[in-house]
């Protein structure tokens, strides 16, 4: 047998058990061959459950171990591994929860990979609040926002933070939500937060997202607004 | 030939870098740094350059030389090395100039697809020419010399024309590469499958291309034959190094001199004082051998 076969058939046993093509090249008993074939997977599959396990610990706990090793499985034959680093591994993990009960799932499992890829990314300077006060009033409605670039939104029809931050269950999960995710926390934020962050987001000016906040709030104090996620460090710069 | 030559701390005296220690390790770089001279990281650990973890070890950097220990090349596979996973191996080197850069005799990788493990090779002349051609492309597309680390193993192939140190001697030979020799792996494939005598073992092995030795612990399970259960030791670097497998250090010691050598712990994490007294207790070995 060629080594490209070899390799294929080690491959097909370790995920389908019922292949056995492998068996034929290992120099031990029926019994003791997949004993031994037993450790690698073993170890293979635990590897990449331990990697869902520490990005996606809440929904672990909403869906109970059994549920959510038995997913684990199904989850690398859908989306196998395509990278040699395993920290890589998982980011489809929201996707494949797509129609699984309950139907938040997928949006939980996606606040949970947004916090944990936050990480990853580094945070930029401190906002330059002292050159940010000399700029003159006429120039402040073309200004373009830039938020922080570990920070993430998430906008969902179910109670995702209620659930994320219980850790567990909840009676009224049909409540939406939204939330403003950083490497240090999660926000619960409002209705008119999530679409100012939003417009920023676009690269919108300032005058353009004005408008879009007073099409649903006239009273909208967007000064306010910028002080705030300027303060907790979510918009990092300015154009 | 290769462009850049390893350094060598002068304090060979290593341990594997893990982030239940890292804070403990950047609080007292200073008082740790007269006791050991270099860390190893796994190199995807580090891939992601603007991480928090990836400043921690460009501060660690700072007193202490760095090895760069890759699990993902997939060095056996039959199909071709992934580049793009290279390159990144290539933008870390660059950033973190490491003394020695390493990665291991096994697979994880089926056409596209990677199982993220260290799957074991037949030791045959097919799977000698497939590592040897992608060992080859991965010293000529970083432009340095690697090592390539021994596996332990939990079976063994019908398929094999030479035994484990021949193989290793052909790559070596072949490629130009060095060994980096992790004498708990030798202790645990001789358990495990019954074919070689760890002495036998290194008295094989040519004495120039050692240039790294990893000790560690491990498990020990059982299998059954379908008559009666034996004993298979797993390699899980979740303990103190026993008695046996120092004794094969002690071994290869006397083979083939000081070279650097590193604790590997990474799983159910002692304190780091532990980690420096296993280092401590290979420099006693090594200096009663060169009494």
């Amino acid at each position: 047998m060629n080594l490209k076969n070899l390799q294929k058939n080690f491959s097909n046993h370790i995920l389908t058990k019922a292949d056995k093509k492998i068996l034929s090249q290992v120099s031990h008993s029926t019994h003791e061959a997949l004993e031994r074939l037993n450790i690698y997977r073993n170890n293979i599959l635990g590897n990449f459950e331990s990697v869902l396990n520490s990005i996606f610990p809440i929904t672990k706990k909403i869906l109970g171990v059994e549920k959510f090793e038995e997913l684990s499985q199904k989850y690398y034959h859908k989306f196998p591994s395509k990278s040699g680093n395993l920290n890589e591994y998982g980011k489809d993990f929201p996707k494949f929860l797509k129609n699984q009960e309950p139907l938040y799932l997928k949006d939980l499992a996606q606040l949970e990979l947004l916090h944990h890829q936050a990480f990853f990314v580094k945070k930029t300077k401190e906002f330059d609040l002292k050159s940010f006060k000399k700029i003159l009033p006429e120039n402040l409605t073309n200004l373009i926002f830039i938020l922080d670039p570990a920070t993430s939104l998430l906008d969902s029809k179910f109670a995702i933070f209620s659930i994320w931050k219980s850790e567990k269950k909840i009676r009224n999960h049909t409540k939406s939500q939204s939330m403003l995710i950083c490497a240090d926390k999660i926000l619960k934020i409002n209705e008119e937060e999530y679409l100012f962050l939003t417009e920023i987001k676009k690269r919108k000016k300032l005058y353009e997202i004005y408008k879009t906040l007073c099409k649903k709030n006239k009273k909208i104090n967007i000064g306010k607004l910028i002080n705030h996620f300027i303060t907790n460090g979510v918009i990092s710069d300015w154009n | 030939m290769f462009l850049h030559k390893a350094s060598i701390p002068a304090n060979i005296a290593g341990i594997g870098l893990r982030s239940p220690h890292i804070f403990h390790i950047l609080k007292n770089s200073k008082k740790i740094s007269k006791k050991i001279g270099w860390f190893e990281v796994h190199s995807e650990n580090y891939y992601a350059s603007e991480s928090a973890g990836f400043q921690n070890l460009l501060e660690i950097r700072k007193d202490f030389s760095i090895s760069l220990h890759s699990v993902g090349n997939s060095l056996g596979s039959a199909s071709s090395l992934d580049l793009s996973h290279l390159q990144k191996l290539k933008n870390l080197v660059e950033k973190i100039d490491p003394f020695l850069i390493s990665d291991h005799i096994s697979w994880g990788r089926i056409n596209k697809n990677h199982l993220n493990d260290l799957l074991p090779l037949p030791y045959n002349k097919e799977a000698l020419e497939a590592i040897c051609r992608n060992i080859s492309q991965m010293q000529d597309f970083l432009k340095r010399e690697i090592l390539i680390e021994n596996p332990s193993a939990y079976l063994a192939f019908k398929e094999q024309k030479m035994d484990e140190a021949e193989f290793i001697n052909a790559v070596t030979k072949k490629t130009g590469c060095g060994l980096l020799l992790d004498v708990n792996n030798i202790f645990v494939s001789s358990q495990n499958c019954a074919q070689f005598d760890p002495q036998s073992y290194l008295k094989k092995l040519d004495k120039k291309i050692v240039k790294e030795i990893h000790l560690a612990g491990h498990f020990q399970s059982k299998i059954s034959d379908g008559k009666k259960y034996k004993k298979i030791l797993i390699d899980t670097h979740n303990d103190l190094v026993c008695d046996e497998v120092w004794e094969i250090y002690k071994m290869a010691a006397r083979e083939f001199g000081k070279a650097p050598f590193l604790i590997e712990w990474d799983q159910d994490f002692p304190e780091f004082e532990v980690l420096l007294a296993e280092a401590k207790k290979a420099e006693l070995i090594l200096q009663k051998i060169k009494a």
